[in-house]
């Protein structure tokens, strides 16, 4: 069948008022002539944080391993298109490849991508969220995609209750799409919101279900959170956790 | 006088009884003419030229708009790890420029208990600084001179005086917005009320803490009347828990746009909740939590009572 996107609607603003000029086509982003850039990173993935920071690229990235992992990048450009700075950046580390599909920048390693195993290419009958944040589709597709990957009854419950604080550069979006890859659908909502990055990673252990285990690197993964992810906001830095201010002042240490 | 001059006019200039530093530096400023004379058997007036050392300093200034407060984190419960945003870059400049060489000294003249340099910028000109501990309004006040390391010579210090500023308190800030559904819950059919708002986060003195890159996320728990039956919470860094309740399990999960502030969604939905009729809940039910942000690492409690038409929050 045919995948589907039935509807993305952005409904409001930004959450807690930001406001951000609308994201620019990813051709236009790539293309962009920069007189002078600087990377200074220790790892790919921190790499390719500061890379979508600074030209609002989205990028969606499948990293194996630890995310402090370090394997160190320092390279300067001068009268680079973002394009360049993107691929020359990724061959430092020649186990990823760069791909570009669906508005988004993928970073990953092509045999993980690939794999059977990789519960990002579990193809989801149907998926409907409406007028939510960025961050609690991404709860809702992980919810249904974990059912997916373990069939069961779930406890009867009477209320739910609960509280969700949207950070910056997460949107309002109203998305119904079917028979699309999970992969497909983060990429939906990462470019109708502002946030830059989305981030699955992968560890080596397995858990019960048969697919690779992901692991969140803001909070503890357990194995009814699977497959888990990040979304990043701009400035975020996934090795560390922490918002970055010297990277948006330029300062690249 | 009538002609005056330097022994370096790359360093100073001199013209009409005025000198005009051009570079830092050490030079003699000359000046020749008749110097008049008085008293017993003198003549009126003589031919002179006296000389004196010139010294030209270094001029440091701070960058404007230079930052006025600078955030305080600590680190997070469960990992240890400080990851909210807890620094702010002042910068300096050194004239005349381009003819310096220059090193800047920045240090802390007031509040060094309050927050510390980033050694990693040291000599540089700009300057990180980090908060440690949240302290007074204009508490801290962070100086600074250049050296010229070709002539050795230090310019006057300038200052900033800034707010090391500590997450203290949340408050609402509108749009203030209460809505109800019909709703399910594991299949049972209820009704649900939604409430959404901005929180401002504010430091311990109540003062608005408008920096971008504040962490924050949530637990709740709940209290002893909980007649909607309330059996799990969904949380910030969860999303959802499918039993028990959310206490801490968490480094980041999101953080603030530059004004400080984000939005935040309450929800309810409850089966004695009924369904909704001319837009309201029919059923009637109450359930008290104690919910707990943790802001850069600090908690701020609130209390929340979920109800059938109304989510309050004190």
């Amino acid at each position: 069948m045919k995948p589907v996107i039935l509807a993305v609607t952005i409904l409001a603003g930004i959450a807690s008022g930001q406001q951000v000029a609308p994201r620019r086509d990813i051709q236009q982003i790539l293309s962009t002539k920069v007189p002078h850039y600087v990377v200074k990173a220790t790892n790919l993935l921190q790499a390719a944080a500061l890379i979508a920071s600074d030209f609002d690229l989205p990028m969606g990235v499948e990293w194996h391993g630890e995310p402090s992992v370090t394997k160190e990048i320092t390279r300067e450009w001068d009268n680079a298109t973002v394009e360049r700075i993107l691929y020359d950046t990724a061959s430092f580390d020649v186990e990823y490849q760069v791909q570009v599909s669906n508005g988004v920048v993928h970073l990953r390693k092509p045999g993980l991508a690939d794999s059977p195993r990789n519960p990002l290419s579990i193809k989801v009958p149907s998926f409907s969220v409406a007028n939510v944040y960025t961050g609690q589709a991404a709860f809702k597709l992980r919810d249904e995609v974990n059912l997916i990957m373990l069939p069961r009854q779930k406890h009867a419950a009477y209320a739910c209750a609960g509280s969700y604080g949207a950070g910056a550069d997460e949107t309002l979006t109203t998305l119904a799409v079917r028979d699309v890859s999970v992969r497909e659908i983060l990429d939906t909502l990462l470019t109708s919101s502002h946030s830059v990055m989305w981030l699955v990673v992968f560890r080596d252990e397995q858990p019960g279900t048969g697919f690779l285990k992901t692991q969140s690197i803001s909070r503890n993964t357990t194995d009814l959170e699977q497959p888990d992810w990040d979304f990043l906001a701009h400035y975020s830095d996934p090795v560390t956790g922490s918002y970055r201010g010297d990277w948006k002042i330029g300062l690249r240490r | 006088m009538t002609s005056w001059w330097t022994n370096d006019t790359s360093i100073a200039t001199a013209s009409n009884a005025q000198v005009h530093g051009v570079a830092a530096g050490s030079t003699d400023n000359l000046a020749e003419g008749e110097i008049s004379t008085s008293g017993f058997r003198q003549c009126g007036q003589m031919q002179g030229r006296p000389s004196g050392p010139t010294n030209v300093m270094p001029v440091v200034n701070i960058t404007a708009p230079a930052p006025t407060a600078v955030p305080v984190a600590q680190a997070q419960p469960v990992s240890g790890k400080v990851v909210g945003d807890n620094e702010v870059y002042i910068g300096a400049t050194c004239s005349p420029e381009g003819k310096v060489n220059p090193q800047y000294n920045w240090s802390i003249t007031q509040g060094s208990d309050q927050v510390k340099l980033d050694p990693n910028l040291t000599g540089g000109p700009t300057m990180g600084i980090i908060g440690i501990k949240g302290g007074s309004p204009n508490g801290v006040i962070i100086s600074v001179t250049c050296t010229d390391l070709n002539t050795k010579l230090t310019s006057t210090a300038k200052t900033a005086t800034m707010t090391s500023q500590q997450p203290g308190s949340l408050t609402i800030a509108p749009p203030d917005n209460t809505s109800e559904k019909n709703c399910t819950v594991q299949g049972n059919a209820g009704c649900e009320t939604d409430r959404s708002f901005t929180y401002q986060i504010n430091d311990t003195n109540g003062t608005a803490m408008a920096f971008a890159g504040l962490d924050f996320w949530d637990y709740i728990t709940t209290g002893t009347q909980n007649s909607c039956n309330v059996s799990s919470y969904s949380v910030t860094c969860s999303g959802s828990v499918t039993s028990g309740q959310q206490t801490g399990n968490c480094d980041a999960k999101a953080h603030t746009g530059a004004s400080g502030q984000f939005s935040e969604s309450l929800s309810v939905c409850a089966t004695v909740c009924g369904s909704v009729q001319s837009g309201k809940c029919t059923g009637s039910c109450s359930t008290g939590s104690t919910q707990t942000w943790i802001v850069n690492g600090y908690p701020i409690t609130k209390s929340l009572t979920y109800q059938c038409n109304s989510i309050s929050v004190q």
